[in-house]
Parts: C-alpha cells; structure tokens; sequence
C-alpha cells in the first residue's frame, strides 16, 4: 500500500465512516445517563479528592494531638514546643491538602487542551513536591509525637530518656543529607542505580514524570513554523 | 463544584437536562467513542475512557454557554480527560497488546475490506504519536478546520498548520511502513 496525499485523503474518509458504525456503542455508553445511574458517574471522580480527603483527616489529627499536647502540658516548655511543632505539621498538611483541593475545583476541563492539560501536570508536580516534603519531616517528628503520647502515659522522655532525642535527631539529620546526597547523585551517570532507590524513597518518578510532562507541552506549544524550516 | 455540589445537581436537574445534554452528545456522532479508540487499546479500557469523559462532560454541562458550537466545547473535554487518561495508564498500555482494531465489538455490519484495512492502519498509526498530537491528527481526520483545531488545542493557526504538514509527512511515513 503506497500512501500519496490522495492516499491520505481516502484514510480520512474511512474514518470519517465510522461515526455512523460506533452510533451503536454510543447508545450504550447513555444507557448510564437514561437509567438514572448518575452516581456511578460521581463516584469516577472521587479519585481526584480521596487523597486529599485523607490527608485533610490525617492534618486535623495531628492539629488535635498538638493543642493537646502544648495545653495538656503548659509547664513544661520542651512540651509545649513540642505540641506546637505537631500542630504546624498539622496546619501544613491541612492547607497542602486544601491547595489541591482547591486546584482540582479550579480545573476546567472545557478549557483548551494544552492550558488544562499544564495545569493538570503543574499540579501533579505541586502534589509530589508537597508530598515529599510532608513525608521528610518525618524524619524529626515522630520525636515531637512521642513526647507528648508518652507525656500522657506519665513519662517525660525529655528529661527521662533525653539520649532517645539525641539519637533521633542525630538519625533524622543523617537521613535527611543522605536522602538529599542520594537525590543530587542520582542525576549522574555513573550514580544513576541510585535513582531507583530514590523513586521509591521520595516519588522522584513521579516527579519526573510530571515534569516531562510540562516540558512535551511547552515543545508541543513552542513549535513555530521557523522551528519547521 | 465540589462533589457535594454536583450531587445536589443531580438532584435538582430533571430528566429535560439530562436528555438535553444526551440529545447533544449524540448529535456528534460517535466523537467520543473515536477519541476513545486512538487513546485505549482494549475495548475495556475504551468503555471505561467513554464513561469517564461522559462524567466531566455532565460535571461541565452547567456551565456550557450555549452560544458557542457544543462541538468544540465537548472535543475540549474529550480530548482532556483522554489525554489524562493515557497519562496515568501509559505502563498498563505499554505492556498491553492492541487488539485487531476491526472494531469487533460495535455489533454493527461488517466494515468493507478496503476499510477495514486503512482503518487498522490508521488507528495503529495514530496511537504511535505522542498524546498532544494525537489530538491534532484526531481533529484533522474528523475534517476541522485550522481555526477550530487551534480553538480546541488552545494554540495559534500559524501553530497548528505548521505541525499538521509535519504530521501528515508523519503520518504517511508510518502508514507505509505499516503496509
């Protein structure tokens, strides 16, 4: 089969025959729509906010366990900061999750596809980087967190087992320079095994991903005819 | 809208909206299901696409301004939610075999011989480009003018005539080496 612009031509026609022959399909995708089954519809959306639901719940947890912390313990200074710090996190997480909330109301799909189709990459990026971030901070919170449920157990792991904090943050600091070696390497060649253990530690995929995905659209919306010739 | 919000929609529109907004979708042939065939392989993955996008096009509806060609408005989000779609299932994809593109699954007539046979090159073709122009080469088959193409895609004309001369240089190359 040779293919002239004729040739091409005739490619087009026969897909343009095609929109009487998927008529039938069609009448079965509005099936949905006649029986009423707009739920069914909803629920396919609910994906976009589920994590961030969760994440919402999981910020006004730790907001909970902060107040509880710095007003349960409003004599002991170590605690209160402590509690404070858990509440930030807390505040962090709620508004993280919010942003894209809100990011994913704002997002028309009706719009032209290349301004969406940015958007939506944009805000992939926003939700790893964020992600990431909430999930390091890990590294040295989980000490604030133990402050104060063991404060509420009647133990003071300032004062009783200070060498658990010393440690702790000694980890929590060696953690988080090898995670940020690890990520620096990584774009080397001769460090790109790293790279793996990086995707799964921190979503750096992911990342990527998304950023590929907002360098093909401003390629794809660049392209000017001077680029052709 | 949040979710809450489009369930009160449901709620309140009536039956009038719904065969309103069917009575339009089905005006345009079978768009979606064509958008669905260059972006999903399996008929599964198609079915699954066109319920998606029938989904965010009845989340849009409210706020389609009836002025403008209901055309246009449902390509946006044809193209949009399909582009998505193929972003978040690209490994799924590419460890997936395309079935024969004989459009197996419609019950309809058999297609003609010579049809079929530029219809399975075609599609194959066409799903060998990147998503962006895949969207491009979808609007030129269905015969749209520069001027809507680039209303649809969100680009210039002068953009859009420029990379459908080098898609279609493309396009012939990859159906030759196809045949």
């Amino acid at each position: 089969m040779t293919t002239s612009t004729s040739d091409l031509e005739s490619f087009k026609q026969a897909w343009q025959r095609l929109d009487a022959r998927l008529a039938a399909q069609q009448a079965l995708a509005f099936a949905a729509f006649r029986d009423r089954r707009l739920h069914t519809l909803r629920r396919r959306l609910w994906p976009l906010y589920g994590g961030q639901i969760l994440q919402a719940l999981f910020g006004i947890a730790m907001i909970v366990l902060g107040v509880y912390g710095w007003r349960r313990n409003a004599d002991a200074p170590h605690l209160v900061a402590a509690g404070l710090l858990v509440q930030a996190y807390g505040i962090a997480a709620l508004a993280s999750a919010g942003h894209t909330m809100q990011r994913i109301r704002e997002l028309d799909y009706a719009a032209p596809v290349v301004g969406l189709q940015r958007q939506l990459a944009a805000l992939r990026a926003w939700h790893v980087r964020s992600g990431v971030w909430l999930a390091q901070a890990w590294w040295f919170l989980w000490m604030p967190c133990v402050m104060i449920v063991a404060a509420a157990l009647g133990v003071d792991v300032w004062r009783q087992a200070p060498r658990v904090l010393v440690m702790g943050t000694a980890i929590g600091v060696a953690g988080v320079l090898v995670t940020e070696a690890a990520a620096r390497l990584s774009h080397r060649p001769r460090w790109r095994w790293l790279a793996v253990l990086n995707d799964d530690a921190m979503a750096g995929a992911s990342l990527r991903r998304a950023q590929a995905v907002l360098d093909e659209i401003a390629r794809f919306e660049d392209e000017t005819p001077a680029a052709e010739a | 809208m949040g979710i809450a919000g489009e369930e009160a929609l449901d709620a309140v529109t009536g039956d009038a909206t719904r065969e309103a907004f069917v009575a339009r979708v089905d005006a345009h042939g079978g768009l979606l299901h064509k958008v669905a065939r260059v972006y999903a392989w399996t008929a599964a993955d198609r079915d699954d696409l066109v319920q998606d996008i029938l989904a965010q096009a009845w989340r849009a509806f409210p706020a389609y301004d009836a002025t403008r060609p209901f055309g246009t408005w449902l390509y946006r989000i044809a193209l949009n939610v399909a582009i998505s779609w193929v972003r978040r299932h690209v490994p799924r994809q590419r460890l997936t075999v395309p079935l024969d593109v004989d459009l197996h699954d419609t019950g309809a007539a058999p297609l003609e011989t010579a049809d079929a046979a530029r219809l399975a090159a075609l599609t194959a073709a066409v799903r060998e480009l990147p998503p962006l122009d895949r969207a491009l080469v979808l609007l030129y088959l269905d015969d749209h003018g520069h001027r809507e193409i680039a209303a649809v895609l969100g680009l210039s004309e002068s953009n859009v005539a420029t990379k459908l001369h080098r898609l279609k240089r493309r396009l012939r190359q990859r159906l030759e080496a196809h045949a």
